[in-house]
């Protein structure tokens, strides 16, 4: 996941409160530790053990000596102490422990410092702790400490159910419009015994949208709830979850879905997720907001990693660079390449905070909440710098090793209140017209997107050149609705099938174009790019830097000589792409022609619903 | 609940529906829109039309999706019968175009860089510089001449895509234009903003020169901001940031030059502010959100707090008992935002007291 831990490879993580699978008992309390426990599954080959000696032999371990992780609450959240000795200790917000690396269980304990009025609102959250690994945030699990007796009480027993979502890892519970692989069993039961049950939404939340196993390929799951019938011999049934269009999640874990016992009624468990999709970012609530500035500053300052994404863009070793510049720039690539640069950071985002998604900049529309100094600055005409409130967690945005001022250089000539003059949503959804090619939306390079950046200031990084755009945050906004144009156009025209011409021109590879696809090609007339069909442009092509092909030689100079951010990163919450994507990996971002239900890239927006 | 289901499920049915609906009806939208723009377009090449009424139809629209309508527009740029205004309207419907045509580009370059070409052309090719500049154009050579264009929009375009490419001739002639105002090229405060995208930082030395002695306030502010990565300057941007009598931003430009510059000794320049009892609030907390930069992160809290079960190994030091006092501090004058930001600190970095 984070190519500056250790290990590549990210433990994959189980939490269980009250030490059982299943989430009936996820309920604390403020008078006593509630014992709970974690183990990393993915820790290796099974280790045997020769006679005698107690020894470790064959097989290899993933995370030798194991995983030093941090317990603690969710940011802002102090809901919760920490203990690793449970019963009179006074506990703290946060511990720190090492996972076992042969997979063995660690014991700890929580406590409720307040009680929640709703289920799912407190949270046990892990995060790696390794003195030269990033935090990476390994687990959100989420409880409640009740003011009362729990939701499901104890006793008179109930059928015991548990749930996965998509797997028993907490950090593929984030969930987009597409559909999510889940199972559900009852585990104490017996066959030939069967348990009639209904998911359905938690009163008051109506995040979440039903499927059962029947789902097919280019679908997604829309049923408020779903009756299931579970075999008393413990086997898994399989079902699918999605996001209730036009019910995104504010807060982590606010999406839960509840299983009720078809016979008497009776609530046997809740599960939270959270339904993680990209908004504006002019309506977004302020804890929405603080959650992202949080987690780009520490992706800045505390991980060193937004500097990466700075060099990448249309530069090499030394600087501004046409090399690098036309992998992502004035060819077929640019939408696709822009919608996996984006899509890297943000996985490295959610790495620090898994509740954060990229927010758009709609900049054919007003956003005067998000050029505030509370957000991602305000600016007055005639100063070179925004302002920034001194809460404002970016305050002192600055860039290691790139030699500048702390603060953001941005002109914002059109205001705080205002937009740039370029193509509206609705002349954009025209490119291409009136087939409806992507050899005219690619257009959208030139207008809107060149605007959007040099509109938006002469004296400022965001505007006169891309080698130094990124050096903005602003940049990821503005790239994240030219992404959402490209999305929304495809979801009009129904462009998501990867080998037809319309939906993506360059057919075939640089090696070897499709037949009727022109030649590679590079030409620039008197310093104009006018042609660009280099390596990286056709579909079949990986996509520099994640292939991490350098130049430098004859065979690798269509590369710059720098691969930084190398390889992309893979996550639990979604299949794809991998860690070195094509150009055609990333059109079909959701899985839609799929044969099979698919939750895609991970990503969605929030004003369509594209299914 | 059984006559619930199906309700549901039907209900779920009619949202699939109606998401369809809306894709349809949208697309239907788009259609009318390309339908208008290409009527527009149309309007705009009637030349029995006055050019009032050509300009107001087409002005509205950023794009022109008729190929042949297109040819007809880039025809109508070219066509020396047509008035500045109407090319120049026509020009700015047909950047994407641009690029890919030899002549449309000849033509605009020349009249980017020809200060007897009609200003509305003028201004039209600057645009698109500006604009193609981001992803495919760059004509540096017209943009030399630039440099002494004697309107100043010209001149700050082309000495900020010289200086960002690292055109030797153009950072000089800022960096003669800080030394010798009189013969400055651009105001001092842009010059310096524009010598800050350079790669090279010959400039310090100068901007330090021009913060010795401006008595300007937006250029000495600007000087500031840069002088974080010139050593020379470090002892006056530390006495600046102390300094009760220098205005608040100052303050602030000062104290963030040394972050930029020096993050590693950051605790060194906010202790004695933080310590100031009558140091701006906000200075305030701007010192403590850089405090929070540098300690929060999970090697530096494993470090001081020691691996379970040996925790408490160090005691918060000097600075977290700064930050504990201002926290505490419950007086109503309180500012909100020193505060937030102090508990802030206690809560992410979690000392050890």
């Amino acid at each position: 996941m984070n190519p500056r831990c250790p290990f590549n490879l990210l433990p994959i993580v189980e939490i269980q409160i009250n030490s059982t699978a299943s989430n009936h008992d996820d309920y604390g309390s403020t008078a006593g530790y509630t014992s709970c426990r974690a183990r990393v599954t993915n820790f290796g080959a099974p280790t045997f053990r020769l006679p005698f000696f107690e020894l470790p032999f064959g097989g290899g371990k993933n995370f030798p000596g194991g995983v030093s992780v941090e317990l603690r609450n969710s940011a802002g959240s102090s809901n919760l102490v920490f203990s690793a000795s449970g019963g009179r200790a006074a506990g703290s917000p946060s511990i720190f422990a090492t996972l076992p690396d042969d997979g063995g269980w660690l014991t700890f304990y929580v406590k409720g410092t307040v009680t929640n009025a709703v289920d799912k609102t407190a949270s046990v959250e892990m995060a790696t702790a390794g003195a030269t690994c990033n935090e990476v945030v390994l687990a959100r699990k989420a409880m409640m400490v009740p003011p009362g007796a729990p939701p499901i009480p104890a006793a008179p027993s109930r059928p015991r159910v548990e749930i996965e979502v998509a797997s028993v890892s907490t950090l593929d519970d984030y969930i987009t419009w597409a559909p999510v692989s889940c199972q559900i069993r009852w585990a104490d039961g017996a066959a030939p015994s069967t348990l009639n049950i209904t998911l359905q939404n938690m009163s008051g939340t109506d995040r979440l949208r039903f499927a059962d196993s029947s789902l097919g390929g280019g679908a997604t799951a829309t049923n408020a709830i779903l009756p299931l019938t579970l075999n008393g011999d413990g086997s898994w049934v399989t079902f699918y979850i999605a996001g209730n269009y036009n019910n995104a999640s504010l807060n982590d874990k606010d999406a839960v879905m509840e299983v009720i016992d078809g016979s008497t009624n009776s609530l046997l468990s809740r599960e939270g997720v959270m339904v993680r999709i990209r908004k504006n970012a002019n309506n977004l609530t302020p804890a929405e907001r603080d959650r992202y500035l949080e987690a780009l500053k520490k992706l800045d300052l505390t991980y060193n990693d937004y500097i990466d994404f700075v060099k990448t863009h249309s530069r090499n070793s030394t600087g501004s660079n046409t090399v690098a510049h036309r992998q992502a720039h004035r060819g077929s690539a640019f939408l696709p390449w822009h919608r996996a640069f984006i899509l890297h950071i943000e996985r490295l985002l959610q790495a620090a905070d898994p509740s954060v998604a990229l927010p758009y900049w709609k900049f054919d529309d007003n956003a005067p909440n998000m050029f505030t100094p509370d957000f991602i600055g305000s600016n007055s005409p005639g100063n070179n710098y925004v302002t920034l409130a001194a809460g404002n967690p970016i305050v002192s945005w600055t860039l290691p090793g790139e030699g500048v001022a702390v603060g953001i250089q941005r002109q914002t000539p059109y205001g705080d209140g205002g937009h740039p003059a370029l193509a509206t949503e609705l002349a954009t959804l025209g490119l291409g017209s009136p087939g409806f090619t992507y050899a005219g939306f690619k257009n959208s390079e030139p207008d809107p997107h060149d605007p959007a950046h040099f509109r938006s200031g002469q004296i400022s990084w965001i505007g006169p050149d891309p080698s130094l755009a990124v050096r903005d945050p602003l940049f990821f906004f503005l790239h994240c609705n030219v992404d959402r144009l490209w999305a929304k156009w495809q979801w009009t025209r129904t462009r998501y099938t990867i080998t037809d011409v319309n939906v993506y021109d360059l057919q075939g590879s640089y090696v070897s174009p499709a037949p009727g696809v022109a030649g590679p090609a590079f030409t620039v007339v008197n310093g104009t790019i006018t042609a660009n069909r280099t390596l990286g442009q056709y579909a079949d092509d990986t996509m520099w830097p994640w292939d991490n092909v350098k130049g430098g030689s004859p065979a690798t100079a269509e590369r710059p000589d720098i691969a930084i951010l190398a390889p992309f990163p893979t996550t639990l919450a979604a299949s794809s792409p991998s860690a070195k994507p094509t150009v055609k990996s990333v059109i079909d971002y959701l899985g839609i022609t799929n044969t099979s239900p698919a939750s895609g890239l991970g990503f969605g927006y929030d004003d369509f619903f594209p299914y | 609940m059984k006559n619930i289901i199906p309700t549901l499920i039907l209900l779920s049915v009619a949202i699939a529906h109606g998401q369809n609906a809306k894709r349809d009806s949208l697309a239907q939208d788009v259609d009318e829109y390309v339908l208008t723009v290409n009527q527009a377009a149309s309007q705009f090449l009637n030349k029995s039309l006055t050019p009032a009424e050509r300009i107001k139809a087409i002005e509205p629209h950023a794009v022109i999706y008729d190929e042949k309508q297109v040819e007809q527009f880039e025809n109508v740029v070219l066509d020396n019968e047509e008035s500045p205004e109407i090319r120049a309207m026509a020009l700015n419907k047909i950047y994407a175009h641009v690029a890919g045509d030899e002549r449309l580009r000849d033509l605009a370059i020349q009249w980017l860089g020809d200060t007897n070409a009609p200003m509305v052309l003028r201004q039209e090719a600057l645009q698109l510089a500006a604009e193609l500049s981001f992803s495919s154009m760059a004509v540096f050579d017209v943009y030399q001449k630039l440099l002494d264009d004697p309107d100043l929009q010209f001149r700050v375009f082309a000495f900020t895509q010289l200086t960002i490419h690292g055109d030797a001739r153009a950072q000089q002639k800022l960096i003669a234009g800080l030394e010798n105002p009189e013969t400055a090229p651009l105001p001092a405060p842009t010059a310096i903003g524009i010598l800050s995208m350079a790669v090279k930082k010959e400039y310090l030395p100068a901007v330090y020169k021009v913060f010795q002695q401006t008595q300007d306030e937006a250029t000495r502010l600007e000087a500031i901001r840069v002088l974080g990565n010139y050593k020379e300057a470090r002892d006056k941007l530390i006495a600046i940031s102390r300094d009760s009598k220098e205005k608040e931003e100052f303050r602030e430009a000062a104290l963030g030059a040394l972050y930029a510059g020096d993050r590693e000794n950051v605790v060194q320049y906010i202790t004695p502010i933080l310590s100031d009892k009558g140091a701006p609030a906000r200075l305030q907390a701007i010192a403590i959100q850089m405090a929070i930069d540098v300690r929060q992160s999970l090697a530096y809290r494993a470090k001081t707090s020691g691996p379970w079960p040996f925790r408490h190994l160090k005691k918060a030091d000097d600075l977290d008992k700064l930050i504990k006092s201002i926290a505490e501090d419950k007086s109503a004058s309180k500012d909100p935002e020193l505060d937030k930001v102090s508990n802030k600190y206690l809560q992410s970095v979690r000392p050890n007291y």
